[in-house]
């Protein structure tokens, strides 16, 4: 596939942070349209990786381009301008916690779009809607549960109808219902809208149906990348781990 | 499993921790390009008006009745103690007011609502700083494409340059009313002849650059504290250290920053004060 269809592309990446090498060489491609997944062990470097993606770290050593820009390039302005075409989903949900829960979803359109308040009040809704939220609007995201602020997070980062959605665990701490709800939600976006989905993931299970492509960290370094096909024919350990745990 | 504990050890891990000399280089190098980072964007307008007004209310307008109190109850304890002395070395009551009123308007007056404001506004916006940070909610930010350095740091610093001298002027003349309060009950003085007394040998110059240099306290009170918390690593110890730095060299450089503006006064008002 020609470069020019990559929404994410990463160019044998290092980070280190502090004395701990986080990645190691790391390069793999993600076309436009597609689901990508990470998977890995806790402290593998899936995070960073996210990170790196959309300039909120900085590489050491190597390229990472988006929408065929390389964002190693760029300055903070040129790295804020890239990033209004992506959303990104924090594992920790990240919500505005002084403001209320309608206020999350309201606050980057309003910084971004400029669009009249009474159309913005219906946007609000609609995405509120969309995550089953529609009912605490009014309520502060201390008032919701960790999986309510996940599913506040996810409406906060589709607010802006992005092109490339990055997730961090997106199903780390949540119940099957608010996992299902999550799935469902990653499937409509990617078949109604063609959002290119980068998402990381604990386990193959949550992972399968979603993505066209997989790769595998494990200490920093890829091990295994491509289809969920290929990667189940790697040898590596890690890797059978990752699929017999599916069984 | 080597790895896996490898990487749970950041240079933060106590066994990892640099030398005190290196961390105190990093903090000051940091520092300095934080200063010079923010009076950068502090000549790049527009800053965010909202933003910026919702900090006027949390740093202003919430710090006014802390300054009121503190003035009253300092300008009771000055007028006392000067009355006490003057009086002991032979010298005339009625010069006290006009006396009281320069020392307040040149020297308590904005160096009290400094370091008054060091410890309220200061320790405040160290500690939701590095809350922020530390729950990601700065990334978040950075992720939907907000300036998080302009957002949070910025509309801070231009609330503080605004709303010292104000509060400043709040102190001065609150510290004159706590210094008629005691001239009052000692010796029934009316508020027309104190007023009067104050205002006689007061100019311009007493009240109108010593206080508009309270701009730079307001800077130092709004960048130190943001450099603190925006820059810190660590979970809650780093939140205690962000706090407590933030007012500690915030009221140092408050003082310094005193002194030194102190010093140039005469050449920046044209003449000596007497």
């Amino acid at each position: 596939m020609p470069v020019e269809d990559m929404a994410v592309r990463f160019e044998r990446v290092s980070k280190s942070i502090g004395e701990t090498d986080i990645l190691d060489d790391i390069s793999f491609e993600v076309p436009h349209g597609t689901g990508f997944s990470i998977l890995g062990r806790r402290g593998a470097g899936k995070t960073v990786a996210l990170k790196l993606s959309i300039g909120l770290l900085k590489p050491d050593l190597g390229r990472i381009f988006l929408n065929n820009q390389d964002i190693t390039a760029l300055d903070h302005r040129g790295l804020l301008a890239v990033r209004r075409s992506t959303g990104f989903v924090f594992q920790t949900s990240a919500v505005f916690d002084s403001i209320s829960v309608a206020e999350n979803v309201a606050f980057p359109l309003r910084c971004a779009t400029g669009i009249p308040e009474s159309k913005l009040r219906d946007r609000v809704r609609q995405q509120l809607d969309r995550v089953g939220l529609g009912e605490d609007s009014g309520k502060m995201p201390n008032d919701l549960s960790f999986g309510m602020r996940k599913l506040l997070g996810f409406a906060r980062a589709l607010a802006s109808d992005p092109a490339i959605l990055l997730l961090d665990d997106p199903w780390g701490g949540v119940d099957c219902v608010t996992g299902t709800l999550i799935r469902e939600l990653l499937l409509d976006l990617k078949e109604r809208t063609g959002t290119t989905l980068l998402f990381t993931a604990n386990r193959i299970t949550e992972a399968r149906g979603l993505c066209e492509h997989l790769a595998v960290l494990d200490g920093g370094r890829l091990i295994a990348c491509g289809s969920p096909n290929e990667v189940e024919r790697s040898d590596h350990p890690v890797v059978r781990q990752f699929f017999l745990q599916d069984l | 499993m080597r790895h896996i504990i490898g990487l749970s050890i950041s240079k933060s891990h106590p066994l990892f921790r640099p030398s005190f000399a290196s961390q105190l280089w990093n903090a000051a190098t940091g520092l300095v390009n934080f200063t010079f980072r923010t009076l950068g964007e502090l000549l790049k307008p527009p800053w965010d008006a909202h933003e910026v007004s919702h900090q006027l209310y949390a740093i202003g307008w919430r710090s006014a009745p802390l300054i009121l109190v503190s003035g009253v109850v300092v300008g009771v304890a000055m007028t006392k103690l000067v009355w006490t002395s003057l009086v002991n070395l032979g010298g005339v009551g009625s010069v006290i007011p006009a006396e009281l009123a320069r020392m307040t308007f040149r020297e308590m007056g904005p160096l009290m609502t400094g370091l008054l404001i060091s410890g309220r506004v200061g320790s405040a916006i160290g500690a939701e700083l590095a809350v922020l940070r530390l729950t990601d909610q700065v990334d978040a930010l950075e992720s939907l494409a907000i300036d998080s350095f302009r957002y949070l740091v910025i509309s801070r610093v231009v609330a503080c340059v605004i709303a010292l001298p104000i509060l400043a002027t709040l102190m001065s003349f609150a510290e004159i009313s706590g210094g008629f309060l005691w001239e009052a009950a000692k010796s029934e003085t009316s508020f027309q002849l104190y007023a009067r007394r104050v205002f006689d040998k007061v100019e311009w110059n007493d009240y109108v650059v010593p206080t508009l240099m309270t701009a730079v306290s307001g800077f130092v009170v709004g960048t130190i504290p943001s450099f603190f918390g925006y820059t810190v690593h660590e979970s809650a110890a780093g939140v205690r250290r962000a706090s407590m730095y933030s007012v500690v060299f915030s009221c140092l450089f408050v003082i310094a920053s005193h002194l030194i503006l102190n010093a140039l006064i005469p050449f920046l008002s044209g003449r000596s004060l007497r």
